[in-house]
């Protein structure tokens, strides 16, 4: 091997070793976040809540600066609701200490059985800075629209009286009260928190 | 060459016996696997058992259920339609295939407690008894967990 050779090899071996830091390293610094959920541009905040929690009447505007999870459901829901709370935590735990500034907000879809000290002690067990709304039906009616949220009682057997179907989506509003992102129920508590997590940032 | 005849012949045995030991447990009766249930906070009205049930020889049904940690049990499926939950119930049961088996996991097929009677909290278990079209009823001890 002549001394041009050993000097041409080192020059290829260096190219590659910072090509191979570049592409694995450093080019994933500048990639754009990807989205697990649905992103929305809104061109006006989110419409305005004004609903009772067991602490007294909440609003929207009373989390600006901090990053609200919206999610519509009611404490009689054994299987989708629960995932989904468990889910929420389960992302803020992934997030640590930012999730300091998340607000979990639940609104109920079942005004008619839901009192706002069961859902305080319904949304707490799954996390206590969690919060737990309702209203009168017209309230919540005018609120489920406003966010394109579909929900319909429909009636049950004589046990459980009446169901609710309802959407099972999470909603993301931003530090600055605009709805970002809407989040299926299909995805991981690690996809919600990469989410919400973009949003904190 | 005997040594190894008689070691070809010790392992054919184990072998049979473990077959047989195997087929025998298979055969016929459903099986119920990891039955759980969800825990909840006092305030809700509701909870959810899971199950897997292994199904026997012939195709059954399980048709319902009973506990007397619930004023009564339904059997349910979640179902999302672009983005829409919605609860069916099931007043038919749950078909369990001859060989198969029918899961019921958080998202999916439920059994639906409503009007909790006893403590749905972590570690406690409740006995949940499995009506099945034909077969014998079982009964199972639900573990509480978070989920």
């Amino acid at each position: 091997m002549t001394r041009t050779t050993k000097i041409i090899l080192s020059a290829l071996a260096g190219i590659v070793v910072i090509g191979l830091v570049g592409w694995f390293f450093v080019l994933p610094m500048f990639q754009p976040h990807v989205f697990h959920g649905q992103v929305i541009q809104s061109t006006q905040a989110a419409p305005s809540i004004e609903l009772d929690s067991a602490d007294g009447t909440i609003r929207l505007s009373d989390y600006e600066g901090k990053v609200v999870v919206l999610y519509f459901g009611y404490t009689f829901c054994p299987d989708v609701c629960p995932i989904t709370l468990a889910k929420l935590d389960r992302a803020l735990e992934v997030i640590g200490d930012d999730a300091e500034d998340v607000q979990v907000i639940m609104v109920s879809v079942d005004p008619q059985r839901d009192t706002p000290e069961m859902l305080k002690e319904y949304v707490e067990h799954f996390n206590p800075t969690f919060l737990g709304v309702t209203g009168d039906l017209e309230t919540i009616d005018r609120v489920a629209t406003m966010y394109g949220v579909y929900y319909e009682a429909e009636e049950g057997s004589e046990a459980t009286g009446y169901l609710v179907n309802h959407t099972a989506t999470v909603m993301v509003i931003d530090r600055d009260g605009y709805l970002k992102l809407v989040l299926p129920f299909e995805g991981t508590a690690e996809e919600v928190a990469s989410d919400i997590a973009y949003f904190l940032r | 060459m005997l040594p190894v005849k008689r070691s070809a012949l010790i392992v054919l045995t184990i072998v049979t016996v473990l077959l047989a030991a195997s087929c025998s447990s298979s055969s016929g009766e459903i099986t119920i696997d990891d039955p759980w249930g969800r825990a909840t906070p006092e305030a809700a009205p509701a909870s959810a058992f899971y199950l897997t049930i292994e199904g026997g020889d012939t195709a059954d049904r399980l048709v319902s259920a009973e506990s007397a940690a619930c004023g009564t049990i339904e059997l349910h499926e979640t179902i999302i339609t672009d983005g829409v939950m919605k609860m069916q119930h099931l007043p038919n049961g749950i078909e369990i295939p001859a060989g198969g088996e029918a899961a019921l996991e958080p998202g999916g097929l439920h059994v639906m407690c409503i009007g909790k009677l006893d403590d749905f909290t972590v570690g406690n278990t409740i006995a949940l008894t499995l009506v099945f079209e034909t077969a014998e009823s079982q009964t199972v001890d639900a573990e509480i967990r978070e989920g």
